[in-house]
């Protein structure tokens, strides 16, 4: 079993409590130990940076500070918590005056960061640590054939971690095809929801969403999966809003991919925080359940 | 008295609008040279307006190619990939692209007032694909930053209004509390937009995704106490 420090991020304890649970829920099925991060803060994210870049690093620099005690690999489920802290420790690696800068002002929290953490996205330690194959071997019935459209976002994959390809990535392609599910072709897996601006600039955003949402269906997808809090909620809690604002007729179920994961597993809908979906998983359910029953009753 | 309001007014940021003509004193000044010269001529000498203007456009240039990621800003070819690539350029009246050339012109007035940057949804798909190792979302970024800093009143975009009550629910809760922050984003801008969104915040609520109260956050005091250390270190250096 391998350990991790884990950050879950400000957004698993309101909007992507799902993706919290869910990544909980498959942690032990997949040998992993998540051990949560004692004391975290947030990690300043996009719009800290927009206002005070330095003032930022100094936030993140916290938790890095943190998971440097654990001697363990940082494991966050969130793309823009990952972006920010793999940024900004990188940032204080390669700036020794910044450094030591944060360094004098972590010392009033008797803290200390000396560059030592490794910061990592789940789903990159799904990929590369527990690997498809062993994610395979796991499951039994699996999703059988469900139609999924792989959604990376952005910050999974760009500008570039050297995990995936900030172009075409396949990281999450192999997960779904790992769990039984058919990964569609999905041009735009790797475009932008339009992210926190879904508040500010709702109309730019929803032009982007219905976009995505727009080629997932042309694609054949019966849902979508994704493992950012951000494009899981603007794909599905504002799918509404687009609706009425386009005049389209969008049903499709957005699930973090822990929790189609979890779906794979056998791991019931309630541990994995599928009834906090907004565009009902039932189809999604049902399939996976139907093709189960069907395989029962033909044996 | 009035020769300290007039020092801090030229001290404040703003830009140079005609050459030939009647000169604004609006860039930044360092010194107080500037005022000095106007007292005594009534407009300044032409030789200290091509000073200024030089000096304008150098520091803006260089000012933006001091932040990290602005390093190669220099190095642009003008092909406009970032502009083509940017899901948000038709939103902005300076994209990517252009945005740059006024940089290097120095029209730091135009950049820094500008709602464009403000639109930038941090996609990175510019940043990955520049063929010059430019890295526009950072640019982008750090112009928000020196717009704040340097006080320019933003019209056009509610951004910075929601990035302001983002970072003040992280400084008061530790953690970002969601609802706070969408409260106090509309409450700040325009109260009255909240309704159309009440559908998808009532859904939020019903799926029990948006907590009315904040988490008591263990780390809250430590992270304030490290900030405030944080501007004491930066500020003395």
């Amino acid at each position: 079993m391998k350990s991790y420090s884990y950050y879950p991020g400000c957004s698993s304890e309101a909007t992507a409590t799902g993706l919290d649970l869910s990544a909980k829920a498959i942690a032990k099925p997949l040998d992993m130990e998540l051990i949560e991060l004692e004391g975290w803060t947030c990690c300043g994210s996009t719009p800290y940076s927009s206002l005070d870049r330095l003032e930022a690093v100094v936030l993140a620099a916290r938790n890095l500070a943190l998971a440097e005690k654990t001697g363990l690999d940082l494991v966050t489920p969130c793309s823009s918590c990952f972006i920010t802290l793999y940024g900004a420790n990188l940032q204080l690696k390669e700036n020794p005056q910044l450094m030591r800068q944060v360094g004098e002002a972590l010392a009033v929290a008797n803290l200390e960061y000396r560059g030592n953490v490794r910061v990592r996205h789940l789903t990159e330690a799904l990929v590369i640590d527990v690997t498809p194959e062993e994610i395979a071997s796991k499951i039994q019935d699996g999703l059988n054939g469900l139609k999924v459209a792989p959604y990376y976002g952005c910050q999974l994959v760009r500008p570039d971690y050297g995990f995936d390809d900030p172009e075409s990535p396949q990281s999450l392609d192999s997960l779904v095809t790992s769990l039984g599910g058919e990964a569609v072709p999905y041009p735009l897996k790797n475009r932008c929801c339009g992210g926190s601006l879904i508040i500010s600039e709702e109309s730019l955003a929803l032009g982007l969403i219905r976009k995505l949402l727009d080629n997932a269906t042309e694609n054949g997808a019966q849902c979508i999966t994704t493992p950012c809090p951000l494009c899981q909620i603007n794909l599905d809690a504002y799918q509404s809003r687009v609706n009425s604002k386009f005049k389209t007729s969008f049903n499709l179920p957005v699930l973090f991919v822990t929790q189609l994961i979890g779906l794979a597993l056998g791991i019931d809908g309630k541990s994995l925080g599928l009834d906090k979906n907004i565009v009902s998983p039932g189809p999604v359910l049902e399939h996976v359940s139907r093709v189960k029953q069907e395989v029962k009753s033909g044996a | 008295m009035g020769w300290v309001w007039a020092r801090l007014k030229l001290r404040t940021t703003c830009d140079w609008k005609g050459v030939w003509g009647r000169v604004k004193p609006r860039t930044p000044c360092w010194s107080g040279e500037n005022h000095e010269l106007m007292r005594h001529y009534g407009s300044l000498p032409l030789g200290q307006v091509y000073a200024n203007i030089w000096f304008a456009v150098k520091s803006f240039v260089d000012e933006v190619a001091a932040v990290p990621g602005g390093e190669h800003i220099r190095n642009c070819i003008q092909c406009g990939v970032c502009t083509g690539t940017c899901p948000a350029a038709s939103e902005m009246e300076y994209p990517p692209r252009k945005i740059i050339a006024l940089i290097r012109a120095g029209m730091r007035h135009e950049v820094l007032s500008s709602p464009s940057m403000w639109h930038c949804v941090s996609c990175y798909l510019c940043t990955v694909r520049c063929p010059r190792d430019i890295k526009p979302t950072e640019i982008a970024h750090a112009l928000e930053c020196l717009a704040i800093r340097q006080g320019f009143r933003v019209q056009g975009t509610r951004t910075p209004a929601m990035y302001r009550s983002f970072v003040d629910s992280v400084q008061r809760n530790g953690r970002v509390h969601e609802f706070g922050m969408m409260l106090k984003f509309y409450l700040t801008t325009n109260p009255l937009a909240a309704l159309k969104i009440t559908k998808v915040g009532l859904q939020l609520l019903l799926h029990k995704r948006m907590p009315l109260l904040p988490k008591k956050v263990k780390g809250r005091e430590d992270l304030s106490r490290i900030i405030q250390r944080f501007r004491a270190v930066r500020s003395s250096a």
